[in-house]
This record gives structure tokens, C-alpha cells and sequence, in this order.
């Protein structure tokens, strides 16, 4: 447990993570920071925008980032060959009708 | 200090437009006020009662691991952008709901429906969805049955899922209704919603075979086939032979949904409901982004008073009072429980940290709340006497122009003939007297709305059309994603007697409870198609007992686990609300079995209607003494319902009291969380 925070500005920069629209907080981070691709202008700001979209609209149908699930995979279990794209996609198309696939009126 | 004056100044902005739609009179009224008003009451709710809950009541711990980071497994359980989280909830949430209650809410003028969504939703609905999610989150993102189970034990948990599944039922057919009631007789509505089933079935060969995955650019084609869909739509309507080919009765419609329904739950997802489901969530999300810009850019005046005088009862749309029956009505706009479902779903799951909560808990609820509100100002922009000459039984107000506007005309809402019918044709349609269901009428006002934006008034009839494809393409995706949930909240029902019932993959408990399932909804349909009164007047309110009920449910679970979590001093955040349901749900439940008034009891009617029967007489709207059995029949059915809905919100309330009293006895807190060791 660490101390509580007192305020919402507080909670938010506890953890340290801005959250910005487009950034999935579980890639790795480098991946999406701007020092690393040298390139901090509006060309920046509006591909990591669209990325944001492109996630947002999948998710949306169900269907989370490929590209986390294979980092996932690489980083906790390199040794289990990980689902192809395709693979992924039918995946998690099956999971969203299953048991529990509540939608609402 | 800058922070504080500008929510000081989002207050008396608040107040401000709150006092101009509440005290115009005579003066027609912006619908702009109506929207900043709830733009600046959604921001306060969130700033101040959003962040208290979050501070105080939950005490929300950033450095706490989520279900999310301690089970991550890149597919059920992985951490999410806020906003993209937020994306993802909120277009579980969102649906015909929110759009349909305030439209119906729309017979007592646009004040009384305002406030409730308005208060309701910072007060009780965006809470209880907030509760619900930090609940499930603290507990690996299990579902609501699975929480009352562990929290208040396992008789509670089962008569959850009871209940759950009874209000899946209503949903359905209800849903059901609004399609048959919008496509009746409408040929151009019947062939772009029918065109739908192939478009759907080549958009998910082409992903399962041609391009698998490429989700956004079969989506795009897709959207152009609809679009096009629209467009000849017209032909296909005006041409001698194509046009009988797609124009049914509400009969016709009611057997052929319940045919789809059945067989669209047995196949395989990914062939028609995954496609149609992709296609109508971006159409949804597309169709509410592009009604708030319209709303804005328009700045429409609302044409309808701010209260008329059906707030005393009396009214044509729906019976009964407004208290408790507007509170009803409203339903998922301002409270909605099937949102705990959805709460306690996929999105725990996915939060990636503890203070992200609040954002897509509440403010998600906020935006359908908002969602709600853009449906009442469409309603309370067009004429009245449109919107009562749309929205009354036919037995009312019969089934011509003349006979429409003249009986409109005397409830008070002065409307001619000719323009009923100008209307229908603009919008290209045959007739628009008696388009019960809410759904039409909305389509009416996003026409008016969207022509006046692109188009003008050349374009009303492709997009009227456009807004019936929209609510119809997505209800059919809930009635057959929830036909195929239903299955198997049956299967797990069922399973508590015969466990061999509940084996997933096995396929004939499947076909069977399938077949219950589809039936069951399929009867209240079939009973709401054949009601003289139109069925909407009949099946809603059920649909919003339940609903509230629900929610009900899932307030007292919350306040049951704050006890259990030693908050009690923080606990009349979840039992004020949870109060104010029973109160509804128990107030209207009874009084649709116990009222003496005919139109709100169904006991009173199936009284009424027996003893004409004993007479030998054939009352209005029956034409025959079979017609009256089947009435008689029918209230009774809806009855022992409501009966049933009151046991199950009756015996929770019980059930939360008992495990109040014994979570306070106990001097240590009892509540179970899931905080336990990283997976793996």
C-alpha cells in the first residue's frame, strides 16, 4: 500500500504514466517515445493519434492489440510459440460471442 | 485558484441554463441550453462526486495491481489506454436504449425527462456502473452473479441470474418490437435492414477466407454497399414488383425475426453476427458523434412544451403517472442496470490502473447519459402533434391523416392532415401515423436534423432511412448476441439441476436452450405484435422495471460490500440511489398488478376484460371472443411477471439487509477481494 493520494493531480502522477490517447501503457514504452524515433513534431502527434484510433476502433469489436500480445508473449513466455495474426483475430472473435458476451439494450 | 473560478463558473452556468429551460414559458427554447446544461452538470459530477467516490468511498490505489497487470495474458486480461478503454466500454454500453426511453419520456414535455437523466445519472446511474466495475476490478473482473454469490451467497447469486436472464427476455423482445414496429409496411426500411444479412455474410467470408482480420477495409466496403443499400432502397420501394416483395405486416415481421433470431444464434459468429456487429458498432458510434455536431451546428428550437399535460397521466404514448412511471420509462438514459453486466465484463479486465476507474466508470455512463439526452431534444423538436400523431396507438387515434390529426388535434396538440402527410412523403415513407416504438420518431427528428446540416430537405428520405438502418442494425445485433448470451445463462441455470446441461461445446443443451431462449422472447414479442395498443405501451414499462430492478440489485450488492469493507460511513452513496429504485420499481411493479385503473394494471384489464367475456361481449380493441381469451391471457402473463420482478428485487433487498447487519456485527472487514499473487 502506498500513502494515499490527496488529490486526483496527485493519483494521476503517482504511477507516472501520462496516459496520453495512442499510447498502449503496456507496450514497451520506448517503442512510443518520441526521444527514441527523434522525432517530437505534429507528425508525431497525429500517427501516435491515429494508432490511438485504428486501437480504439478494434477494441471496440473486441479485439485487443496484436502487436501487445506478441510482446506479451515474448517477454513472459518466449518459449510458447505465440497464435498467428490470424490465429489471434479468430481467437478472440470466438471469445467475444461466448458465455458472458453481454451487450447491452 | 484559476481551477476553482472556472468550476465556480461552470456552476452558474449549470444553474443558468437550467434555469432557462426550466422557467421559459411560451418562448420556445434552445436546444442548446439543454445540452450546455448538461455539459456543465456532467463536469461537476465528475470533478467533485466522481473524485469523492474515488478518494473516499473506494480509496482507489494506484500502486495496487489490477486484474489487468497481475493476469496479463494479451487477450482477456490486458492493460488499457484510458481512452481507449473508454472507447471500448462505451460502445458496450451504448444502444437502442438510451435513444428509445426519452422519446417516449418526450409525452410529458422535455422538462421532467431532462431532470432525471440530468440528476439521475450524476447521482445514481454513472455510481452504480462505477461501483459495479471497481467491485469486479478488486475481484480478477468476475461477473455480477459470480460478486452476489461471494458477497451476499449463493441463493442471492442464483436469483440474480434469474433475474438477469428474465430482463434479457423483455430487452429482446422489446428490441424486437421497435424493428417490426419501424419496418411494418415499410418497404425501403424492410429492404435496407434485409440487405444487411448478405452484406454482413460477404464482409465475414472475405475475413475469414479472402483477407482474414483486415477488419477497417471490409468494414469501409461494407459501409459503401449500406450506403448503397439506401440509395436504391427508394427504387426497390417505388418498383411494382420488388416493392409487395418486401412490404409485411407486423405479424409477417414478428414470425420472420423470431426465425432469424433462432438460426443467427446457431451459426457460426464469425459468418453473420461478428461482421454486422462490426459494421453497426461504427455505424452507432459514427450516427451519435454526428447527432451531437448536428445538434450544435443546427441549434434547433424545441417545439414541444416543458411540461403538457399528460405529466398528470392520462397520456397516450404510455399509462400512468410520473411518479413512478417516468423513472421507468427513462430507463438506461439515466439508470440503466444491464450496465452491471457490462461492468462487471470485459472492461475490469482491461484497466490498466486503479485511478482510470472513474474516467470510464462514470464518465462512460455520463456519455450515454448524454446520448439520452441528444434523443429527448430530437423528440422535442418536431411539431407535438407529430410527435403524438407518431407515437399513439392506432385504436387512439386511428390509421388516416384526417383521423390522426382530429384526434390529435383534441388531445390539445393542434396538427392538419396535410402535414402528416408532407411529412410521410418527405421522408419517404407511406404513412408515419402510429410509428410506435420511439425509433421512427427519432429517425424523423435525425432527418430533420442531419437535411438540415448536408442535404436539405432532398435528403430527408435517405436520412430518415439512414437512422432506421442505424437503431435497426444494431438492435438486431443485440438481439442475436444476446439470444446466443441468453442460451447460455439458461445453460448455467439449467446446469444447477443437470450439470451435463452446461458443457459449452456440447450441442444439444445448446439447441435447446437456443430454442427456450428465442422462445421466450419470441412470445412477448408475438403478444406485443398483436396488441391492439401498438405493445410498446405494454411491453416497455416491463422492460424498465426490470431494468431498474436490476440496477437496483447491483446498488445494494454495492452498499452490501461497503459494509463488508467497513465504509459504512461512506455507504448513502450507494443506499440513496438504491432506495430511490426500490421505491420505483416496487411503487410501479405494484401498481401494474394492484391499480384499479384498467390502463396501468394489467390485473384491472384482465378484470375488465373477463367480465365482458362472462357477458359474451367483445370489447374494444378485441374483434372476437378468441381475441378476448388471448388479452385475458396475456395481462395475466404480464402480471405474474411483475409479481416475479418484485420476489426478485424484494428478496435481494432481504438478502442485502441480512448481510448488512451481519458485515456490521463484525468488527474487522469481511469484503473478499482477489488481490493475490501475479499468474503465472
Amino acid at each position: 500500500m502506498t500513502q494515499q493520494p490527496k488529490s486526483l493531480k496527485d493519483m494521476w502522477q503517482q504511477a507516472g504514466d501520462p496516459g496520453l490517447p495512442g499510447r498502449p501503457v503496456t507496450l514497451d514504452q520506448t517503442a512510443h517515445d518520441p526521444r527514441t524515433h527523434g522525432n517530437q513534431g505534429p507528425k508525431y502527434a497525429l500517427r501516435r493519434f491515429f494508432s490511438g484510433v485504428r486501437e480504439t476502433a478494434n477494441l471496440m469489436i473486441g479485439i485487443p492489440s496484436y502487436e501487445n500480445y506478441l510482446a506479451h508473449m515474448a517477454n513472459r513466455h518466449p518459449d510458447i510459440a505465440p497464435m498467428s495474426e490470424i490465429e489471434f483475430f479468430r481467437n478472440r472473435q470466438e471469445a467475444r460471442y461466448g458465455a458472458g458476451g453481454a451487450r447491452c439494450c | 485558484m484559476l481551477g476553482k473560478i472556472g468550476w465556480a463558473l461552470a456552476a452558474i452556468i449549470a444553474a443558468a441554463a437550467l434555469a432557462v429551460i426550466a422557467t421559459q414559458r411560451g418562448e420556445p427554447v434552445n436546444a442548446l441550453w439543454i445540452v450546455v446544461a448538461a455539459v456543465s452538470l456532467y463536469l461537476i459530477g465528475y470533478r467533485f462526486y466522481a473524485l469523492y467516490i474515488a478518494k473516499h468511498v473506494m480509496r482507489l490505489d494506484p500502486a495496487l495491481p489490477t486484474p489487468a497487470v497481475r493476469r496479463a495474458d494479451g487477450l482477456d486480461y490486458v492493460p488499457t489506454n484510458r481512452y481507449v478503454l473508454f472507447g471500448h466500454h462505451f460502445a458496450a454500453i451504448a444502444g437502442a436504449g438510451p435513444l428509445v426511453g426519452p422519446v417516449l419520456a418526450a409525452q410529458m414535455g422535455y422538462l421532467p425527462g431532462t431532470l432525471w437523466i440530468l440528476f439521475g445519472v450524476v447521482l445514481a446511474g454513472a455510481v452504480q456502473d462505477f461501483m459495479v466495475l471497481f467491485l469486479s476490478m478488486r475481484r480478477d473482473g468476475k461477473s455480477l452473479g459470480e460478486l452476489v454469490r461471494m458477497e451476499m451467497g449463493a441463493v442471492a447469486g442464483t436469483i440474480a441470474l434469474f433475474g438477469a436472464f428474465m430482463i434479457m427476455v423483455i430487452i429482446l423482445a422489446v428490441l424486437a418490437l421497435i424493428v417490426v414496429r419501424a419496418l411494418a409496411d415499410s418497404p425501403w426500411g424492410m429492404f435496407t435492414v434485409a440487405a444487411t444479412i448478405p452484406i454482413a455474410i460477404f464482409m465475414g467470408l472475405y475475413l475469414r477466407y479472402i483477407r482474414p482480420g483486415r477488419v477497417a477495409e471490409i468494414s469501409i466496403i461494407g459501409f459503401v454497399l449500406l450506403m448503397l443499400a439506401i440509395v436504391f432502397g427508394r427504387n426497390i420501394a417505388e418498383s411494382p414488383v420488388f416493392g409487395p416483395m418486401f412490404t409485411f405486416t407486423p405479424v409477417q415481421l414478428c414470425w420472420l425475426l423470431i426465425g432469424y433470431g433462432g438460426i443467427a444464434a446457431i451459426l457460426p459468429v464469425w459468418l453473420l453476427l461478428a461482421p454486422r456487429d462490426y459494421l453497426s458498432t461504427f455505424l452507432k458510434i459514427g450516427a451519435i458523434v454526428a447527432l451531437a455536431i448536428g445538434i450544435v451546428v443546427m441549434a434547433p428550437q424545441l417545439q414541444m412544451p416543458a411540461l403538457t399535460k399528460f405529466a398528470d397521466g392520462g397520456g397516450p404514448v404510455w399509462s400512468g403517472n410520473l411518479f413512478p412511471f417516468l423513472f421507468i420509462t427513462i430507463a438506461c438514459g439515466a439508470v440503466s442496470g444491464f450496465h452491471a453486466l457490462i461492468s462487471s465484463g470485459t472492461t475490469p479486465k482491461l484497466i490498466a490502473n486503479e485511478r482510470d476507474v472513474p474516467f470510464i466508470g462514470y464518465g462512460g455512463m455520463l456519455m450515454e447519459s448524454f446520448v439520452a439526452i441528444m434523443a429527448l431534444v430530437g423528440a422535442s423538436i418536431l411539431d407535438p402533434g407529430l410527435y403524438f400523431a407518431m407515437n399513439s396507438p392506432s385504436a387512439l387515434i386511428g390509421t388516416t391523416p384526417e383521423s390522426a390529426a382530429a384526434a390529435v388535434t383534441a388531445m390539445g396538440f393542434p396538427v392538419t392532415p396535410e402535414y402528416l402527410a408532407q411529412v410521410a412523403k418527405d421522408v419517404g415513407e407511406a404513412s408515419v401515423i402510429s410509428r410506435t416504438g420511439g425509433a421512427p420518431t427519432l429517425a424523423v427528428a435525425m432527418a430533420e436534423i442531419f437535411s438540415h446540416v448536408i442535404g436539405g430537405s432532398a435528403m430527408k428520405a435517405f436520412w430518415y432511412h439512414f437512422a432506421i438502418l442505424f437503431e435497426a442494425l444494431f438492435i438486431l445485433t443485440a438481439v442475436d448476441a444476446g439470444t446466443r448470451a441468453g442460451r447460455f445463462m439458461l445453460q448455467d441455470l439449467i446446469g444447477l439441476v443437470s450439470p451435463q446441461f452446461r458443457n459449452a461445446s456440447s450441442l444439444v443443451p445448446g439447441f435447446i436452450a437456443t430454442a427456450l431462449c428465442v422462445s421466450a422472447w419470441g412470445y412477448f414479442l408475438y403478444q406485443g405484435v398483436t396488441d391492439p395498443l401498438g405493445g410498446v405501451n405494454t411491453l416497455w414499462p416491463l422492460f424498465g422495471i426490470a431494468n431498474q430492478m436490476l440496477a437496483a440489485v447491483a446498488l445494494v450488492l454495492a452498499t452490501v460490500v461497503l459494509f463488508r469493507m467497513k465504509r459504512h460511513r461512506f455507504a448513502w452513496v450507494t443506499i440513496l440511489p438504491a432506495t430511490w429504485l426500490v421505491i420505483c420499481t416496487v411503487t410501479a411493479g405494484l401498481q401494474k398488478v394492484l391499480s384499479s385503473d384498467p390502463a396501468v394494471s394489467f390485473v384491472a384489464h384482465a378484470r375488465k376484460f373477463s367480465a365482458a367475456l362472462e357477458q359474451g361481449q367483445v370489447l374494444a380493441p378485441a374483434k372476437n371472443l378468441a381475441e378476448m381469451q388471448r388479452i385475458i391471457t396475456n395481462d395475466w402473463i404480464d402480471a405474474g411477471l411483475c409479481i416475479l420482478f418484485l420476489g426478485v428485487v424484494i428478496s435481494m433487498v432481504i438478502f442485502g439487509i441480512r448481510s448488512i447487519i451481519s458485515a456490521y456485527r463484525i468488527p474487522e472487514p469481511t469484503a473478499i477481494e482477489i488481490r493475490g499473487v501475479p499468474a503465472e
